[in-house]
């Protein structure tokens, strides 16, 4: 199969094609799931090359794991849930082995926050990054991802409700996060000014 | 005071991508803060969509670097076939088996007879001082209780003796009575 074909097939159907060994297939998934997935674990991972070797743990158990997969929910689904799992037991590993501080701690500057701003200077999801691990996640679900809030659940391993309130809690954060920095003088109408210029050549409301 | 419920009015109408309600729209026109949290919403999500399309793309190093992981040796060692799992279960389970039958067919070996140690002398000492302390202790008070008991029983047998009625004589002061 050609790589336009593969482009232009959904995930749902790339995933059908790699359960029947198309390996093309699972590489074009790798491709298009590998950044979402890697700012998803980021916020979580204690370094970038962490956050990596998370993503290639979660491709390979989906690998493994594709004859499982079932249309019942959409392949993004199921692939970030596996990512949530092993983020889990990765890092409740490591906190026992006493590797690293708290994971999801308010820590000003983690590595893959600096990353994030020398890519997006002072972005909205630079702002985002300083929100609670679960706020942030739930953010990148929503708006990366285009997850609905019961797709999010279903990653998150919460409930409906759960997930509602911290998308609120996220918003409230953020906007009250840009509130301070407005007032502190912060060249925040940068931030303004290239989100509205992306919302109008992205042709949005 | 009710700002609260109407801001998670509007996050869950932010939730589904749908404009907040008639009662929230109302409330809206004479809130400013409750329209400065729609406002604000609406810009975050656009905002964050927008350039989440932008990161995913600016990563293209990265996902060259996953892919090469991926496609690794050391990946590709992790990966056991079911099949090499089987047998490699299958084969301990064997080993278990031969290791217990072999222990089982073996003979009882006999056991040697057990052999008491001899006790220490200092020992011997010890418990013979114990004896013989408290037999000098006991002894003396042992022959008190006896002279005692034996007192007692003479005491007691001397007053049945004195107290004991004959009973022909208990008529004879009856009849007198009468």
């Amino acid at each position: 199969m050609d790589e336009t074909a593969l482009r232009a097939s959904s995930s749902e159907e790339l995933a059908w094609r790699s359960k029947e060994g198309c390996r093309a297939s699972f590489g074009q998934l790798v491709e298009r799931y590998s950044p979402g997935l890697l700012y998803f674990l980021s916020r979580r991972a204690s370094s970038i090359q962490d956050a990596e070797d998370l993503v290639q743990d979660t491709f390979v158990r989906a690998f493994e794991n594709i004859h499982r997969y079932r249309n019942k929910w959409k392949f993004s689904t199921w692939l970030f849930t596996i990512a949530t799992r092993l983020a889990a037991s990765h890092y409740r590993r490591k906190q026992t082995a006493g590797e690293f501080s708290k994971a999801g701690s308010n820590e000003p500057m983690c590595p893959s926050t600096i990353l994030l701003r020398r890519e997006q200077r002072l972005s909205l999801w630079a702002q985002a990054m300083e929100l609670s691990e679960n706020q942030y996640q739930v953010l990148w679900l929503k708006y990366a991802e285009d997850m609905s809030v019961k797709e999010i659940a279903k990653v998150m391993g919460k409930s409906q409700i759960s997930v509602r309130v911290l998308l609120y809690r996220a918003r409230a954060g953020l906007a009250q996060r840009l509130q301070d920095k407005v007032v502190e003088g912060d060249n925040v109408d940068e931030v303004y000014q290239e989100s509205e210029l992306r919302r109008m050549k992205t042709g949005g409301a | 005071m009710f700002c609260r419920f109407f801001k998670i009015m509007i996050s869950h109408a932010a939730d589904v991508d749908r404009p907040p309600g008639r009662i929230t729209q109302r409330h809206m026109e004479r809130c400013e803060s409750c329209r400065r949290f729609y406002e604000s919403s609406r810009f975050l999500g656009d905002g964050l969509r927008a350039e989440a399309a932008d990161l995913s793309s600016a990563c293209e190093q990265r996902v060259e670097r996953i892919k090469k992981g991926l496609a690794g040796p050391s990946r590709r060692t992790r990966h056991i076939p079911i099949r090499l799992r089987y047998l490699a279960a299958a084969a301990c389970m064997a080993l278990a088996a031969t290791a217990a039958v072999m222990f089982m067919s073996r003979p009882p070996e006999p056991r040697p007879p057990v052999e008491e140690p001899p006790i220490p002398f200092s020992d011997l000492f010890v418990t013979d001082l114990q004896t013989n302390w408290s037999g000098l202790l006991e002894e003396p008070l042992a022959g008190e209780m006896k002279s005692l008991a034996r007192d007692t029983e003479s005491a007691i047998r001397f007053l049945v003796a004195c107290v004991d009625v004959d009973p022909l004589q208990k008529d004879v002061a009856h009849r007198r009575h009468q």
